[in-house]
């Protein structure tokens, strides 16, 4: 569904991303680990067609993603803060999100009613995003991303910011989706969590894709491995 | 010394604000208007006794200067008021630390004792008071009248901290003031009130009575005490209850417009949800004013006047607002960016903003139509001339926008989002229109000019599907350098 060519993208001298080739299979779920400045947020930049690459490209059904908007058309997403739109209520940004993917008022109420165990508050509170806790921020982005039921998911350290019981939620959530064969990349932290709803794991360090396994029995204790310091 | 650290840190923050780190011209520009303002303020302090005695042919000039002190002081107040800004956010970072709450406070207000607002006022007693007072009057007499001319300044320097704060959740109450000190000038030049006579009495009562001039300076005490008590009670974080009632209009009439109406609605929103933006849009009423300095006088031979005057005044609100177009959006352009939206509509809702700003400033200003038919075809045609051409213009520039604005922060002096394009787009915006009225003077018919831009602005609402498919077209090229830069 997802394919990198030879993709490379460089800040001044620093090459931030550096990947030969990958392939993100339809259905799959994606784990992206690794840490700071390896090149996670960059990756999924790319794919989302927020950044020029220096090299290369990123295919989207088989359509580059730069200069077309079709993969617009499935593919939800949330990286981060820049993605909400700080003076709008929690509401009037769904109803936005929603309107560009053509649903109305009563499709909104009906998701947010259904995923109530995720957004502490009410939801339909009457405060601007940018007066919300970073946790809530990020539901709202996240839920945002969910909400039109988008064939390919890609969220940034979803997990980050969130109390336990939302964790839990999110994680059923993405399963779930998965099941649904909603093809999925999601970065993250949390090595837990991302073990167990990843059907694929890539290990990014320093630019370069240094591990693709598939998830599995003692993926997470070959992470823990990678990631303890000695 | 923990006030000598803080000084040390203030320093820093100063030297390494981001306002510095823009351009090297813009500040080099800063500099020079800054030293014209300043000389011009130190050379009106010094021409002082003779501008009034040429005004005042018959009444001592100290007395008349010290007269005119009360409309100063009050404008000076009102202008404090209005932008010095109550210096209690940056103690957060220290109020963890073992550092007395007292110093905190006393701190920052002291700060403000090198503000902008004093020294303006220095400049201009100071070379007064040297050149005139001091010469002809005693040693006391001078000393007194000094000290209760900068008791005076510090009064006001205080005072407009705890006025602001009094004041914030009824701002409007300041036209009240300016209304009130309006009404007294007005009758101290018809002479039925002798405000500035009264306020010399009041001085020369002081000057005649040394000892009572320890009055002024307690008064000043008084003042920074007042906003002290002030800045003690509220130096906590309290987060501030926003009610579902102070929510702005949501303007939820235009989803019904499809993707160019949601776009417009969001941008309207972020107007009026926002400190700065709201600030430009309530701002521009002022440059329609311009009308009344320039329409006022219809010569032939001021008509390049009369083509700015019709330039601004039509389209106020939509030129100082549209300068920053995209922008205004850098916080979160990126959501524009990996949504489903197309940029020709994206463009369409630029334009209609511009259109709808425009149509207000123009149907604001069609009063001036009054001074006289010309005033009305000049307003007419430059209004369909910002509509077909200008618009474009500050879409077009807008694409070069490279630095990110917080729309959270004040509007005064503000130059967040001011790059090399804002500059630029200076040169056709107003270059154009001034190129046709040349040709059309030198040609010796400079009415031709009206109808000309009137045409120009025609044909580009003709054409305006097509240039904004254009600018779409340079969009999509422009945006990643742009989200890049808005990202930072």
């Amino acid at each position: 569904m997802i394919e990198l060519h030879n993709l490379k993208k460089d800040y001044g001298k620093k090459t931030a991303l550096n990947v030969d080739s990958l392939s993100v299979r339809e259905g799959e779920c994606i784990g992206l680990v690794g840490n700071n400045g390896a090149g996670k947020t960059t990756m999924l930049s790319l794919v989302l067609d927020l950044i020029k690459a220096t090299q290369g490209y990123v295919t989207s059904k088989g359509v580059k993603v730069s200069g077309n908007d079709d993969w617009k058309e499935y593919t939800g997403s949330y990286l981060n803060e820049g993605f909400l739109i700080p003076f709008l209520t929690p509401m009037e940004y769904f109803e936005f999100i929603a309107s560009l993917h053509g649903m109305n008022k009563e499709d909104v109420i009906s998701f947010l009613n259904e995923t109530s165990g995720f957004f502490s508050e009410d939801i339909t509170i009457k405060k601007y995003i940018r007066d919300l806790s970073a946790g809530n921020k990020n539901k709202v982005g996240i839920l945002a991303a969910m909400m039109w039921q988008p064939g390919l998911l890609i969220l940034d350290e979803p997990f980050s910011n969130l109390d336990p019981t939302s964790q839990s939620w999110l994680k059923n959530r993405l399963e779930k989706l998965n099941n649904e064969r909603v093809t999925m990349i999601i970065s993250s932290h949390d090595l837990n969590h991302i073990s167990e709803i990843s059907s694929r794991i890539l290990l990014l360090e320093n630019g370069l894709l240094i591990k693709d396994i598939s998830s599995g029995e003692g993926t997470l204790q070959e992470l823990e491995r990678y990631f303890s310091v000695s | 010394m923990i006030i000598l650290k803080l000084l040390n840190h203030q320093w820093k923050e100063n030297v390494r604000s981001p306002f510095w780190q823009k351009s090297i011209w813009l500040n080099i520009l800063l500099g020079i208007v800054g030293l014209y303002l300043t000389l011009c303020v130190v050379s009106l302090g010094f021409l002082a006794d003779k501008i009034l005695s040429d005004i005042y042919k018959d009444r001592n000039v100290i007395e008349a200067f010290t007269g005119l002190l009360f409309y100063y002081f009050s404008f000076d107040l009102i202008m404090r008021f209005l932008i010095q800004k109550i210096p209690v956010i940056s103690m957060l970072p220290y109020m963890t630390m073992p550092v007395k709450k007292n110093t905190l406070i006393h701190y920052p207000l002291l700060k403000t004792i090198p503000g902008f607002f004093n020294f303006l006022a220095l400049c201009l007693i100071l070379p007064f008071f040297f050149k005139v007072v001091l010469p002809a009057n005693p040693v006391m007499w001078s000393t007194v009248w000094l000290v209760t001319v900068l008791s005076l300044i510090a009064v006001n320097n205080f005072l407009a901290f705890t006025l602001k704060k009094y004041f914030a959740k009824r701002p409007l109450l300041i036209f009240l003031v300016l209304a009130l000190v309006g009404v007294a000038a007005w009758f101290d030049i018809k002479g039925k009130l002798n405000m500035t006579e009264w306020v010399a009495s009041a001085f020369f009562f002081l000057e005649r009575h040394p000892r009572y001039g320890v009055f002024p300076p307690l008064l000043a005490l008084c003042s920074y005490e007042l906003a002290y008590i002030m800045l003690k009670r509220n130096s906590y974080i309290e987060e501030e209850k926003k009610s579902a009632s102070r929510m702005s209009p949501g303007f939820t009439f235009l989803s019904r417009y499809g993707e160019i109406g949601l776009l417009m609605q969001t941008e309207l929103r972020m107007i009026f949800r926002n400190k700065r933006p709201k600030a430009v849009v309530w701002l521009s009423p002022v440059f329609m004013l311009y009308g009344f300095i320039f329409y006022n006088d219809t010569e032939i031979g001021k008509a390049a006047f009369l083509i700015m005057a019709g330039f601004f005044v039509t389209a106020a609100a939509a030129i100082i607002y549209a300068q920053y177009f995209f922008a205004w959006e850098s916080s979160f352009l990126d959501t524009y960016l990996a949504n489903r939206i197309n940029e020709l509509n994206y463009m369409k809702s630029k334009f209609w903003l511009f259109f709808i700003l425009c149509s207000v400033c123009y149907i604001l200003t069609l009063p001036y139509g009054f001074f006289g038919h010309n005033i009305a075809l000049i307003n007419l045609s430059f209004f369909i001339y910002n509509v077909g051409v200008t618009s474009y213009i500050y879409i077009f520039f807008g694409l070069f926008s490279r630095s990110r604005i917080d729309l959270g922060k004040s509007q005064f002096m503000n130059y967040e989002g001011a790059g090399a394009a804002q500059w630029l787009s200076v040169i056709p915006i107003m270059g154009l229109p001034f190129l046709i009225y040349g040709i059309c003077a030198l040609a010796g018919n400079v009415t031709a000019t009206y109808y000309i831009v009137m045409a120009l602005g025609i044909a580009g609402i003709i054409l305006n599907e097509f240039i904004l498919a254009l600018l779409a077209k340079a969009f999509l090229k422009n945006k990643y350098k742009m989200a890049a830069a808005f990202r930072k």
